[in-house]
């Protein structure tokens, strides 16, 4: 394992400005989506579904406080068989991802453009700028294979695969600094490319996103519920 | 209890005590509009960025003391501040509300819930209106309805039940307090609301379920005196009505603890801050003498 | 007051730490050029940093809000008025407009109306002109 020594010039003039600009990169990123994303109009039908697979949860998790009577009398509202929420929910035709439905399709090329565009846009002009050198080393060993995809524009045979160009110290402080932006930005933010599943769990109304078959949630709550054991915990 | 002077506050307590009561939901109207008019008001931008809640929250309680001038008052700085904001649209509406155009105000709400459907907040004020003009079927429906979408909302539960209670209809009053119950499983507010409609109720069942509910609101809250009197009471309840020996034996000893437990608390206090402790201390003494020996 | 104790620990601490950091780095900095291998940091460097760092988390941990259980009743200090009460269904229908002297303005001119409907009650056209206000007035009364 060879001991190179880099020049401290690389460190300040390469590796800290690769973090900042990443960072500022991905702000940037998370503003000109909020302005170009307009808000997602939620159906109350959609609501009412989130609702009640919240309720179905709540009634698994808490309905230990209830008396037998009143849990079974709201396990058989929600599981019935023909009158239940649930069982009718799970009936309802399916509405799977629609590639043919104009609208939808806008929203993906845009959220798909906005995350693909500046990433490979910067990474090549990282590339161009900070080439010819390696800027880290990776603090793990890597097989000779990496050598080609991590050392670009240094050809050197005989260097370590451990030290890598700075194109993908670029790559590695994107995905690095996800959680920064979760910290500074709140979270719900655009940067974070991981986001794409809704949450479910919150309170206030946040639906199921349509996109989502919604009938496989039903049914996974409809079977959690018949399994469940009522023991009143009091 | 001890009555602040609320004009004579300090302007940093003033703004704390407003923020308290914002954030829980108190509804202690008129000392709202005195802290405003006397303490706050002098210099409201040095309130920052609380300033626009704060101007909100005492609209809402100008309109509650029917002080219609700070209504609006407030109702025009925040016009000024947000000219097209539907929640300034709200509080006009609201200002209709207090001045009995009740048709009036319905409409805007009808306006804004077809605008912002999601926004859970124009639909309760529509029930609301039907409640002011003392339409309670109408509103029980109307919140029915509304929380056949908005499923878990436990404000909207809590006031059915309450609606259920003027109505005399315990049972659903119970069963809403039990939706409450499963959204929110740590608020010792409605164990013991619920105990106090099981123990109403009556029935061996229905007490024993009490006694229950109030041991939990007893666990999650154990300074709370009332589940100490509900769990004395119902223990007293099921040893006078229960044929079983062992059952009776516990449930008076229980009952005794209860006693214990209250009176220590009583002791505590000072004849000063309660001028009735003395008598209720007597009372308690002689009730342990009676259930003792049963 | 107890805050400036804790607020001053937590700054010094960190002001402590910082040096640790940089003095760590003057070390290997001192090692490489006098081509020693770096083996581990001199015992003051180490026992400054965790003294340091013991320091900063007892000095924050005072200066960071009250601790809150970890199950917590947020009803445990309320009356049954604050608890029970739900501010998104408020109606404006109390005694306070009994007291208030526009609300009285308002209810005699209520009356005034209702009494000229009374007085042209008799007429033909005055019953019509009541079926019409009596409507409106039960919208706006109820």
């Amino acid at each position: 394992m060879t001991d190179l020594l880099l020049d401290p010039a690389i460190r300040t003039w390469v590796f800290l400005p690769i973090v900042v600009i990443t960072f500022f990169i991905g702000i940037l990123r998370h503003y000109v989506s909020l302005l170009l994303m307009n808000k997602k109009k939620v159906e109350l039908e959609n609501i009412a579904d989130g609702q009640y697979l919240l309720r179905a949860r709540l009634l698994r998790e808490n309905g230990r406080f209830l008396p037998k009577t009143s849990f079974n009398a709201r396990r058989q509202y929600l599981c019935a068989e023909e009158t239940g929420y649930l069982s009718r929910a799970q009936q309802r035709p399916a509405k799977g991802p629609n590639p043919m439905d104009p609208s939808q399709m806008t929203e993906m090329l845009k959220g798909n453009m906005m995350n693909m565009i500046p990433m490979i846009v910067v990474g090549g002009w990282i590339n161009w700028t900070f080439s010819g050198f390696v800027t880290t080393r990776v603090p793990f060993p890597l097989t000779l294979k990496f050598k080609a995809m991590l050392q670009r524009g240094v050809d050197l045979v005989s260097l370590d695969s451990a030290w890598v160009s700075s194109a993908s110290w670029y790559f590695l402080c994107m995905f690095g600094l996800r959680s920064i932006y979760t910290l500074v930005l709140g979270s719900e933010n655009a940067a974070d490319q991981s986001k794409a599943m809704e949450d479910q769990m919150s309170m206030t109304g946040s639906a199921v996103n349509p996109q989502a078959d919604p009938r496989a949630a039903f049914k996974g709550e409809w079977e959690a519920l018949q399994m469940i054991q009522h023991q009143f915990a009091l | 209890m001890v009555e602040t002077d609320w004009t004579q506050v300090s302007y940093d307590e003033g703004r704390q005590t407003l923020k308290k009561w914002r954030e829980c939901g108190v509804r202690r109207s008129e000392e709202v509009v005195e802290i405003w008019e006397h303490v706050i008001s002098r210099s409201p931008s040095s309130l920052g960025d609380e300033e626009w809640a704060v101007v909100e929250q005492v609209c809402i309680a100008s309109l509650d003391s029917a002080r219609v001038d700070l209504a609006q008052e407030c109702i025009d700085l925040l016009h000024n501040q947000f000219p097209h904001s539907n929640r300034v649209l709200k509080l006009k509406a609201m200002q209709l509300e207090a001045t009995e155009h009740y048709q009036k105000a319905l409409e805007i709400y009808e306006r804004l819930v077809e605008e912002d459907p999601n926004n859970n907040s124009y639909r309760k004020r529509k029930v609301a209106v039907l409640l002011a003009q003392g339409k309670r079927l109408d509103a029980i429906r109307a919140i029915n309805d509304y929380l056949k979408i908005f499923l878990n909302d436990p404000e909207a539960w809590l006031q059915l039940s309450e609606l259920f209670l003027l109505e005399n209809d315990v049972p659903k009053a119970v069963h809403c307090l039990e939706e409450c119950v499963l959204i929110q499983p740590l608020n010792s507010m409605y164990f013991r609301r619920l105990a106090d409609l099981r123990y109403t109720q009556g029935g061996a069942d229905n007490v024993e379920l009490a006694r229950a509910y109030y041991e939990r609101a007893l666990k999650i809250n154990p300074t709370d005196l009332r589940s100490q009197y509900g769990i004395l009471l119902s223990n007293n309840q099921i040893a006078a009505s229960t044929k079983n020996a062992t059952e009776k034996k516990r449930a008076g000893l229980a009952a005794v603890d209860a006693i214990d437990n209250l009176v220590n608390r009583y002791q505590k206090i000072s004849p000063k801050s309660n001028p009735e402790s003395d008598g209720i201390l007597n009372c308690l003494e002689a009730m342990k003498v009676t259930i003792g020996s049963k | 007051m107890a805050s400036t104790i804790y607020r001053l620990i937590t700054i010094v601490s960190l002001l402590s730490l910082i040096h640790c950091a940089y003095s760590a780095a003057q070390h290997r900095f001192y090692l490489r050029l006098t081509e020693q291998p770096f083996v581990s940091l001199p015992a003051d460097v180490v026992a400054q940093t965790v003294i340091s760092l013991v320091a900063l988390i007892y000095g924050t941990s005072f200066l960071a809000n009250p601790f809150q259980y970890i199950k917590k009743d947020q009803h445990h200090d309320r009356t049954c008025d604050e608890a029970l009460n739900c501010p998104s269904f408020i109606t404006f229908d109390n005694r306070a407009k009994a007291m208030s002297p526009e609300f009285a303005m308002l209810r005699t001119l209520k009356q005034q109306q209702r009494l000229r409907q009374n007085s042209s009650r008799s007429t033909h056209s005055g019953r019509v002109s009541e079926a019409i206000h009596s409507s409106e007035s039960t919208d706006s009364q109820e």
